[in-house]
């Protein structure tokens, strides 16, 4: 849950990208890392395996600046998105504000989409969170693929398999090129920030 | 933990490292207890080694301090304890060490072992201070150093004090002895 | 509840007093209290070291979720207690409260033994804080 510093007048918000293994979340980040440099609080964090994927999580604090009176501190996670990390993936939850599910345009990974927004609202459930009611937002990635003449999934297939039922804002991206990474962040926070707005002004 | 031991397996001094271990863990009164009591057996088998002897004495009392004071202790109280245990190790791995050296450490240890009685007399009269400034506080009002040190349970401060006075006793008689053994080496060549 | 702790500005001043008069005097170089999310709640130094304490305090709640985790499957409630040594810097933590961390980095110069009993103190105070705001 987003910490509010009345004493410091800061927010720390946090904000997980979660999706299948090698769906691009940590392209994500890394985009975003090497974009936003100057509002880095820090560096970016990886916990990887050899093989260079994901292990434990990425994280990458932003400063987005200030709103209602209070400085807004982004942290962004991914998690590790095999199978086999679900444990994982559950603690690194723990404390969500916002979520951008990263699902892989592939056609041959839809199944595998389907999987991980289920795994999604399981481990959300064990905190008591209700995938219908967090800020969420997806991005239906690796759309620069088509180039390559693989075989994606179109929009509208994405989202009457994915987004039937939540109806979240969506962005089709590539994160290799950067294309509506920025985008789908900002609309998670706006989504994020605004579900905060009664407690911040409760907060005075 | 890892455990750098130079000794040999048979070292009289084992038991005594086991126990200052535990306390770099825990300080408890039952790893204190365990300490005070590992240092009086190894002090009743020195009792003829008056350096080693002094040491563990030192030790004791320090670890009396701990046992007594816990969480309020001063924070050098351990790190002195952890001295003097190195200079006990020093002694006994240093089979030629010589009289003069084995009295430079001691010494090297009672002056540390000065400095933190110093601090610790400090530390209690600047708390002394700020507390005396607080109302309804419930005890006795002190109007100078002298006066805190009275005030405070006679334990810590008179007994360290009574011992220190002893190994400065002991210190002087062996240099005095050390003073007359060099003379008579001198007087031979 | 979508939230399990939140502290007003007077609590976040008394945690920061309680944690400067029992660690930072003491010498140690770094005191993080954190949640389990990995948000810090209260961050000092000694004024000669500062780290990256945002990716400290995510690492820090990440690696006691997976601590937690573990103790879950060996049938354990929790492993309240952690202890890294390094060679010149090591790092201690202890749970606080269901959702808080107390993290405390320091050098050699600490003894921990003598470290172990200033966190119980500090953990002691900061929990009492916190009943007596309900």
């Amino acid at each position: 849950m987003a910490l509010i510093n009345p004493r410091k007048k800061e927010v720390q918000v946090k904000l997980v990208y979660y999706g299948p293994g090698r769906g691009g979340k940590t392209t994500n980040l890394e985009y975003i890392y090497k974009k936003f440099q100057k509002s880095i609080a820090g560096k970016m964090t990886t916990v990887k395996t050899y093989g260079d994927r994901t292990l434990f999580f990425d994280f990458l604090p932003l400063d987005i600046g200030v709103i209602k009176g209070y400085n807004i501190k982004i942290q962004l996670y991914t998690v590790p998105g095999q199978v086999k990390y679900k444990a994982t993936r559950r603690l690194v939850l723990r404390g969500v504000d916002g979520v951008v599910f990263v699902a892989d345009s592939m056609a041959l990974r839809e199944k595998t989409n389907l999987a991980s927004l289920k795994d999604l609202q399981e481990n959300l459930a064990t905190f008591d969170k209700n995938i219908f009611k967090i800020p969420l937002v997806f991005q239906y990635n690796k759309r620069d693929m088509a180039k390559q003449g693989i075989p994606l999934l179109s929009i509208e297939k994405m989202e009457k398999s994915l987004n039937s039922k939540l109806k979240v804002p969506s962005f089709e991206a590539s994160a290799l090129e950067g294309k509506n990474v920025v985008e789908t962040m900002k609309k998670a926070i706006t989504l994020t920030i605004v579900s905060l707005k009664e407690r911040l002004e409760l907060k005075g | 933990m890892s455990n750098k031991s130079t000794y040999p397996q048979d070292s009289l001094f084992t038991e005594l490292k086991a126990n200052i271990l535990s306390i770099e863990w825990e300080i408890t009164d039952q790893t204190m207890n365990s300490l005070i009591s590992e240092i009086n057996r190894l002090k009743r088998i020195h009792k003829d080694n008056k350096i080693i002897y002094s040491l563990l004495k030192l030790s004791g009392e320090i670890g009396k301090y701990i046992r007594s004071k816990k969480v309020n202790s001063h924070p050098d109280s351990i790190n002195l304890l952890q001295s003097i245990y190195r200079g006990l190790e020093k002694v006994e791995a240093t089979p030629e060490i010589t009289k003069a050296e084995m009295k430079m450490i001691l010494s090297a240890e009672v002056k540390k072992f000065k400095g933190l009685q110093q601090r610790v007399i400090q530390a209690k009269s600047d708390v002394q201070g700020k507390t005396d400034k607080k109302p309804g506080n419930g005890e006795k009002p002190a109007s100078g150093v002298k006066e805190v040190i009275t005030v405070e349970p006679p334990l810590s401060l008179d007994a360290l004090g009574l011992m220190l006075e002893e190994i400065r006793k002991a210190i002087r008689a062996e240099f005095a002895g050390l003073r007359k053994e060099l003379k008579s080496w001198q007087s031979e060549k | 509840m979508d939230y399990t702790v939140e502290f007003d500005e007077k609590q976040f001043e008394s945690i920061e007093n309680i944690l400067n008069e029992e660690l930072i005097e003491l010498g140690v170089q770094n005191v993080l209290l954190i949640d389990l999310a990995g948000n810090i709640i209260v961050y000092l130094d000694d004024g000669n070291t500062q780290h990256d304490a945002y990716s400290l305090a995510a690492l820090a709640a990440g690696n006691f979720g997976a601590v937690s985790a573990m103790a879950e499957i060996i049938g354990e409630k929790d492993f309240p207690l952690l202890f890294h040594q390094g060679d010149k810097t090591s790092m201690h933590f202890n749970k606080v409260a269901q959702d808080l961390l107390l993290v405390v980095v320091f050098g050699k110069n600490i003894s921990l033994g003598f470290l172990r009993l200033k966190v119980a103190q500090a953990i002691k105070k900061i929990q009492d804080l916190m009943k007596t705001a309900g």
